[in-house]
């Protein structure tokens, strides 16, 4: 009865202890699983992606090297306490109604990308080419869809584009650009099934 | 006869305090050891898993030494304590039968204690008696000679059965 009695005063200690642990460690792992911008690749994509960690997982494989330890994968969801994230983002893919509201954000497309991809349909407001055709709503088919859900049965279907950020280090011609590191993500993106 | 303090009591008493806190330092080290490494192998595809590793080990390590401290060490320490503060000191031997009161109280920084009343033919004593020794006692009612040393009883011996 005694013990019995000494473990039930230590149960609120032993709680304790538990949620320190939580806490301490939970800590811990924010720095251990994010790193500089110029040390990771970011995509954000105003779409579901049911499974962030599967997809960034996958395009690790193609891209870690050289300075990139690390890939992020989002839906613009996970940034609704601060968009400071999502302004940084090296990759975005948006549905064509909010191209115009997000466009501050991007950069244009490298010549080189944009002519590595002739047979795909191009955002180019102005004619200016910002965006390269992801998946087209019309018939269904696209890039990534094995990651990321385009279709959101609450509204209607339309195309959905890549771009790449213009605050983006891994592009060339923005400032304080590495690398030209975003440039393999899209391509690996661009070629997922 | 039951001699309740001794030297080798007390320092067996002694050797396990020690060898419980270095029990509980093995114990801290190994789950702290066993965190970092589990954090240094964390990657995208893991993270999530290794967290709950991580807190899991953290949590576990953390009660087996809130046990250990509080059912192993503390209680030996202050058996210990307790025993080494009443050996050498003078005390007194009396005869009659022993009984032995229900409630106990903590002394602060020691152990619990519980009263003892003997009553010899003339006379009844109060004495104070250790409440783990408490079942090593002979039945209520039983004759008895017991040594005492500042005002504890530190040995019993069985006389016979004989109403007082």
């Amino acid at each position: 009865m005694k013990k019995r009695k000494l473990l039930w005063d230590l149960l609120p200690a032993m709680v304790l202890w538990l949620m320190l642990s939580v806490f301490f460690w939970g800590w811990i792992f924010t720095f251990l699983t994010d790193t500089e911008p110029e040390n990771k690749l970011t995509v954000f994509a105003d779409a579901a992606i049911p499974d962030p960690t599967a997809l960034a997982v996958r395009l690790e494989q193609e891209v870690l090297g050289g300075q990139i330890r690390m890939v992020k994968a989002h839906p613009f969801t996970y940034a609704m306490l601060s968009s400071e994230g999502l302004r940084r983002s090296d990759v975005y893919i948006v549905r064509e109604s909010h191209l115009e509201e997000y466009r501050e954000w991007f950069a244009p497309l490298p010549e080189a990308f944009a002519a590595a991809w002739p047979a795909v349909r191009l955002w180019q407001p102005e004619g200016v080419p910002m965006g390269v055709l992801i998946w087209d709503a019309e018939t269904g088919k696209g890039a990534a869809q094995t990651y990321i859900t385009y279709s959101d049965p609450a509204l209607a279907d339309e195309d959905c584009y890549l771009l790449f950020g213009a605050a983006s280090p891994h592009l060339t011609g923005n400032p304080g650009s590495v690398d030209d590191a975003a440039l393999q993500l899209a391509e690996t993106l661009l070629s997922l099934p | 006869m039951n001699t309740y303090y001794s030297k080798p009591q007390a320092d067996r008493l002694q050797k396990r305090t020690r060898l419980c806190a270095w029990l509980m330092l093995l114990v801290a080290l190994a789950a702290l050891v066993g965190c970092i490494f589990l954090s240094a192998r964390v990657n995208t595809g893991n993270a999530a898993r290794q967290l709950v590793r991580v807190v899991s080990l953290s949590t576990l390590g953390g009660w087996a030494v809130m046990l250990l401290e509080f059912f192993v060490r503390r209680p030996a320490k202050a058996q210990h304590g307790h025993i080494r503060s009443v050996l050498g000191g003078e005390g007194g031997q009396y005869t009659g039968q022993l009984i032995v009161g229900r409630d106990g109280f903590r002394i602060p920084g020691s152990i619990v204690v519980r009263k003892a009343t003997l009553v010899t033919g003339e006379e009844t004593l109060t004495f104070d008696i250790n409440a783990a020794l408490v079942r090593l006692l002979p039945p209520a009612g039983t004759l008895v000679q017991v040594d005492t040393v500042r005002r504890f009883i530190t040995r019993v011996e069985v006389i016979g059965h004989e109403e007082a």
